[in-house]
C-alpha cells in the first residue's frame, strides 16, 4: 500500500498547477453562482445569459476534470513501448490502484473538501452535505472512468485528443441508436423486455470501461482491450436487435400495477376521469398511427394545508398476444410547481380558502388503437410547513436550513409592490433531466418541493398570497440559486365613492414562505 | 549460466518481420553488445527481452523467466537504459532517485551518492533542463544503484557528441568495477562497443549474422596483403572466407574472415606461388563495414 501512496504522491506532485487551477475553477464557479444575484442587473435574459454562463463554465470544467484525468493515466503511458515505469518493478495491479487512488482523492475528495466551506456556509445539513458529496463523487466518477478507459488505450496525447472529440460525437449517437432515445415512444417492443434491455444496456455500458480498464493495466494488451471495447458494443447491438426476454421485475405487469396503486391509495383522495380520445375514420381497422388519447379530470381530498400534484403519467398497452408495449405520454395539466392559495394559508395557520378541486390532464399522441390502454397516474400529497418569515424591507434574510430568502428589492409600479427575492437552497443533480416525460420522471418529479408565500401584517388583517414569477435559476454543484417575484396588490379603500390605497398598509407587513415537499406518492389506474 | 537466452525469436509488426528466429544465449557476468546498422532488429529485440513487445514466435528468457512473464522480481534486478526512454522530465534528479527508490528493495545510497559525485549530476535541476549526456547519466545512474543483475542499454550513445560519449562510456566502465552485473547493450557506435564489450552478435536485417567473443572475432578478422612478384594474377574462385578482393597492379587485397596464419598463408601461397603475405588486424569497425558491404552485395546477387 506504501507503494501505490508513494505513486499517488508522485501524481499529485505531477499535476499540482493544473489541479489547483481546476479546484480553484470549481470553487469560483461555485461562488459566482452563489453570489450572483448581487453581480447582475436583474433581468430575465440577464438571469438566462448568466444561467448559460456558468451552465458553459461547468462543462468547460468537466472537460478539464476529462482531460486531467486522462493525464493522470497518460503520465505513466500504459500503450507506449517507451514508458519508463514499465521497466520498473511496478506491476499494473498497484499501478491501477494508485490511479484510481490519485483519481478518488484529487476529482472527488479535493472538490469535496474545497467545496465544503460553501455548502457548510449555506447551511446544508449533514444529509445535503452528504448528498452533494456523493453527487460529485458519482460525476467525477462517471468523468474519470471515461477518461481512464480512453488514456488507457492511447499513446500520445494527438491521439487522445482526436479520439476523445470522435467519442463525443458517436458514442452518445451509438448510445442514443440502441437505448431508443431517437425512436418514436411505445413500439412494438414488450414493455418487460424493453426494461429489461434498458438495464442490461446501462449493465454493459458501466461495466465495459472497467473491464476494458482492468484488462489494460493488468495485461497492456491494447488490441485486446480495443477488442473488448468492441464486444462492448457488439453486445450493446445485440440486445437491441435480439434480446427478447423478460427479467424485469413483476411490478412491470399491469396486475401488479393495481396491486401497487391499491398499496399507494389514499382514501381521502379522488381523481375524476374524463376521456376524451380522436382517431380517424380508419384508425380502429388499420390501426393506422393517427389516433389520439386524452384524459383529464380534476384531483380532490387533499388534507388542508397540502396539495396534489400529477407527476407522471406512464401508458401501456394489451395487445392481442397479451404483451405489453409503453405509449408515451405527457402531462400537460397537473404538475403544478406553486402551491394552491388555500394550501398555503392554511399551512402557514391562518383560515384556507373555498378552491377548486385541481386539475390534471394527459395526452398521447398518434399511437395505435387497438388493444387495451393503461395508464399510471402518478402523483405526490406535498405538505406545506412555514420555514419563516422575513419582513417586508429590502435586504431582509431569512436563513432556515439551506434555504436562505433574501429580498434584494421592492418596487412600486402600477399594479402593486414587486418584491424581488433572491434565494439559495440545496438541488441535487438527479432532479434534473433532459426529458421531463423520461422513464425516471415519477422517480424525479415526486422529490421536488414547491415553494408559496403568505404576505400578512401583524394583526392578521391584511392576508395575501402574492402572484409568483420566476425570473432564472443558476444550478451548480447541488446548490440551486434563483431569483423570484412577487407581485402584491395594495389593499384598497372606499372614501367618498374612491377606491384609494390603505394608507399604511405596508407597515409592519412579513413575507412568510411555506414549503411543500411531498409526503407521500399516489398512484392511479386509468383504462380504455 | 545464460542471463539471457532466446529461441527462435521472431517479432512482427503487421507485415514487416523486425526479428526472425534469433537465437541467442548471454552469459552472465558479460558485456555483451549487440551490433547492427539502422533497423536491423536491435530496439525490438530488447523490447522482447524487456516484455515492452510479445514475441509473435519463439521464446526469450531473462534471468530465467519468460520474457512475456516479467514480474516485479525480475525487474528488481533489471536497469534499463534506452535512448528513447520517457523520463520524468518535470522532476529533479533528486526527485528521481527518490521517486525509484522505493521500487528496489536492493537500493544502494552509497553506490547512488558515488555515482552521483562520478557523473557530477546536478541534484537539484529538473530532467528537462539537463543536456543528452546528462540525461543518460541520469537514468544510468538510476539503473544502477540498486545493483541490477542485468544492465540493459538500448542505443546508449546515440546523440552523444564525442566528449560526452567518451565521458559516459568512462562512466560506465568505472561503474562496471563497482557491481558485478552483467551488460547488454545494442548499439551502432562500433568504437565504443569495442571499448566495453567482451562478447558480440551482429544482427542483420532481423537475422542473428553471429554471435561470439570479441577476443575472437577479433582474431578471426585480418586484412591480408599479398605482394605479387610476378605482377597480376588471376583471382578467379577466392575461398568463401574471403571478403572485398582487389587487384591493383601486383598488389592483391582482401579480409580473411577464417583467419588463422598458417592456413591462411597457405591458402594464398597456392594461389600466389613467391607472393608475400602480410596480415594486418582490424578493427571492430572495419569488421562491421566489410561485412556490411558483404551482406549488400549478397543482397543485390540475389536481387539480380
Amino acid at each position: 500500500m506504501s507503494l501505490v501512496w508513494h505513486i499517488v504522491r508522485k501524481d499529485i506532485q505531477r499535476l499540482w498547477l493544473p489541479l489547483g487551477l481546476w479546484l480553484a475553477l470549481v470553487l469560483a464557479q461555485t461562488l459566482l453562482a452563489v453570489h450572483s444575484m448581487g453581480l447582475v442587473q436583474v433581468t430575465v435574459s440577464s438571469y438566462e445569459g448568466l444561467s448559460y454562463f456558468v451552465a458553459t463554465w461547468g462543462v468547460i470544467l468537466g472537460v478539464v476534470g476529462f482531460v486531467l484525468a486522462a493525464w493522470l493515466v497518460m503520465e505513466d503511458n500504459l500503450v507506449s513501448t517507451q514508458a519508463g515505469w514499465r521497466t520498473r518493478p511496478i506491476n499494473g495491479a498497484r499501478l491501477l490502484a494508485a490511479k484510481s487512488l490519485g483519481a478518488l482523492l484529487m476529482f472527488s475528495v479535493l472538490p469535496a473538501a474545497v467545496l465544503t466551506p460553501v455548502w457548510l456556509g449555506c447551511g446544508f445539513s449533514a444529509g445535503e452535505w452528504a448528498g452533494a458529496a456523493g453527487a460529485l463523487m458519482l460525476r467525477s466518477g462517471l468523468i474519470s472512468a471515461a477518461a481512464f478507459a480512453l488514456a488507457g488505450i492511447t499513446e500520445t496525447s494527438g491521439q487522445f485528443l482526436l479520439r476523445a472529440i470522435g467519442a463525443a460525437v458517436l458514442l452518445p449517437l451509438f448510445v442514443g441508436y440502441v437505448s431508443g432515445a431517437f425512436a418514436r415512444p411505445g413500439g412494438d417492443t414488450p414493455v418487460g423486455v424493453a426494461e429489461s434491455r434498458s438495464w442490461l444496456l446501462l449493465a454493459i455500458g458501466l461495466l465495459t470501461p472497467l473491464v476494458m480498464l482492468g484488462h489494460q493495466f493488468l495485461t497492456r494488451r491494447t488490441l485486446r482491450t480495443v477488442a473488448i471495447f468492441g464486444a462492448g458494443v457488439v453486445l450493446m447491438l445485440g440486445v437491441k436487435f435480439a434480446w427478447v426476454w423478460d427479467f424485469s421485475s413483476p411490478g412491470s405487469g399491469p396486475g401488479s400495477d393495481q396491486q401497487a396503486a391499491a398499496a399507494a391509495a389514499d382514501p381521502e383522495v379522488k381523481f375524476r376521469v374524463t376521456e376524451q380520445t380522436e382517431s380517424s375514420a380508419d384508425a380502429e381497422k388499420n390501426g393506422d398511427a393517427s389516433f389520439q388519447a386524452r384524459w383529464s379530470g380534476v384531483m380532490a381530498g387533499a388534507p388542508a394545508g397540502s396539495f396534489l400534484r400529477l407527476d407522471s403519467a406512464r401508458g401501456l398497452r394489451r395487445r392481442a398476444d397479451q404483451s405489453l408495449a409503453t405509449v408515451g405520454f405527457k402531462v400537460t395539466a397537473g404538475r403544478q410547481t406553486t402551491p394552491p392559495e388555500s394550501a398555503v394559508r392554511v399551512a402557514a395557520g391562518l383560515p384556507g380558502l373555498a378552491e377548486e378541486p385541481a386539475t390534471w390532464a394527459i395526452e398521447s399522441d398518434q399511437t395505435d388503437p387497438r388493444g387495451l390502454f393503461q395508464v399510471r397516474l402518478t402523483a405526490s400529497l406535498l405538505r406545506g410547513r412555514v420555514l419563516g418569515e422575513l419582513p417586508l424591507r429590502p435586504g431582509a434574510e431569512l436563513h432556515t436550513g439551506s434555504s436562505l430568502t433574501r429580498i434584494v428589492s421592492i418596487e412600486r409600479t402600477e399594479s402593486g409592490l414587486v418584491v424581488q427575492l433572491e434565494e439559495c437552497d440545496a438541488w441535487f443533480a438527479w432532479l434534473a433531466g433532459m426529458d421531463p416525460e423520461g422513464p425516471d420522471s415519477a422517480w424525479r418529479n415526486s422529490r421536488r418541493v414547491a415553494d408559496g408565500f403568505v404576505l400578512l401584517n401583524p394583526a392578521h388583517t391584511y392576508v395575501q398570497s402574492p402572484a409568483v414569477a420566476v425570473i432564472g435559476t443558476i444550478r451548480v454543484n447541488s446548490l440551486q440559486v434563483y431569483r423570484r417575484e412577487l407581485t402584491v396588490t395594495p389593499p384598497t379603500t372606499t372614501v367618498a365613492g374612491v377606491a384609494q390605497e390603505t394608507p399604511g398598509w405596508e407597515e409592519g407587513l412579513v413575507i412568510m414562505k411555506v414549503r411543500f415537499s411531498p409526503d407521500h406518492p399516489l398512484t392511479r389506474l386509468i383504462s380504455r | 549460466m545464460n542471463i539471457i537466452e532466446t529461441e527462435s525469436l521472431t517479432h512482427r509488426y503487421w507485415r514487416t518481420e523486425a526479428l526472425r528466429g534469433l537465437t541467442l544465449a548471454v552469459p552472465a557476468g558479460s558485456v555483451f553488445a549487440l551490433l547492427g546498422a539502422n533497423g536491423a532488429g536491435k530496439t525490438t529485440a530488447i523490447k522482447v527481452l524487456m516484455n515492452l513487445l510479445r514475441p509473435t514466435a519463439g521464446v526469450s528468457r531473462v534471468l530465467g523467466v519468460d520474457s512475456r512473464r516479467l514480474g516485479e522480481r525480475e525487474l528488481a534486478q533489471i536497469g534499463y537504459v534506452s535512448e528513447n526512454q520517457q523520463l520524468p522530465l518535470w522532476m529533479t534528479v533528486r526527485q528521481l532517485l527518490n521517486y525509484c527508490r522505493p521500487f528496489y528493495p536492493g537500493w544502494d545510497r552509497a553506490l547512488e551518492a558515488k555515482l552521483l559525485a562520478q557523473f557530477d549530476l546536478p541534484e537539484d535541476r529538473q530532467l528537462k533542463q539537463l543536456s543528452r549526456g546528462m540525461l543518460m547519466k541520469v537514468a544510468l545512474l538510476s539503473s544502477l544503484a540498486y545493483r541490477p543483475q542485468l544492465l540493459v542499454l538500448d542505443e546508449p550513445f546515440s546523440g552523444l557528441d564525442p566528449l560526452v560519449r567518451d565521458d559516459f562510456v568512462r562512466g560506465l566502465l568505472e561503474a562496471s568495477e563497482l557491481g558485478d552485473w552483467t551488460v547488454f547493450i545494442s548499439s551502432h557506435d562500433i568504437e565504443e562497443v569495442e571499448r566495453l564489450a567482451d562478447h558480440i552478435a551482429l544482427l542483420e536485417a532481423g537475422q542473428l549474422r553471429f554471435t561470439e567473443t570479441t577476443e575472437a572475432l577479433l582474431g578471426r578478422f585480418r586484412r591480408i596483403e599479398v605482394t605479387l612478384p610476378g605482377g597480376p594474377a588471376r583471382l578467379d574462385a577466392p575461398p568463401a572466407g574471403w571478403l572485398e578482393l582487389e587487384q591493383k597492379g601486383g598488389l592483391v587485397r582482401f579480409i580473411e574472415t577464417r583467419y588463422d596464419r598458417a592456413a591462411t598463408e597457405q591458402a594464398c601461397r597456392e594461389r600466389f606461388p613467391e607472393a608475400a603475405v602480410l596480415a594486418h588486424p582490424m578493427t571492430l569497425r572495419e569488421i562491421f563495414i566489410s561485412l556490411a558491404r558483404a551482406r549488400r552485395a549478397e543482397v543485390r546477387t540475389t536481387a539480380a
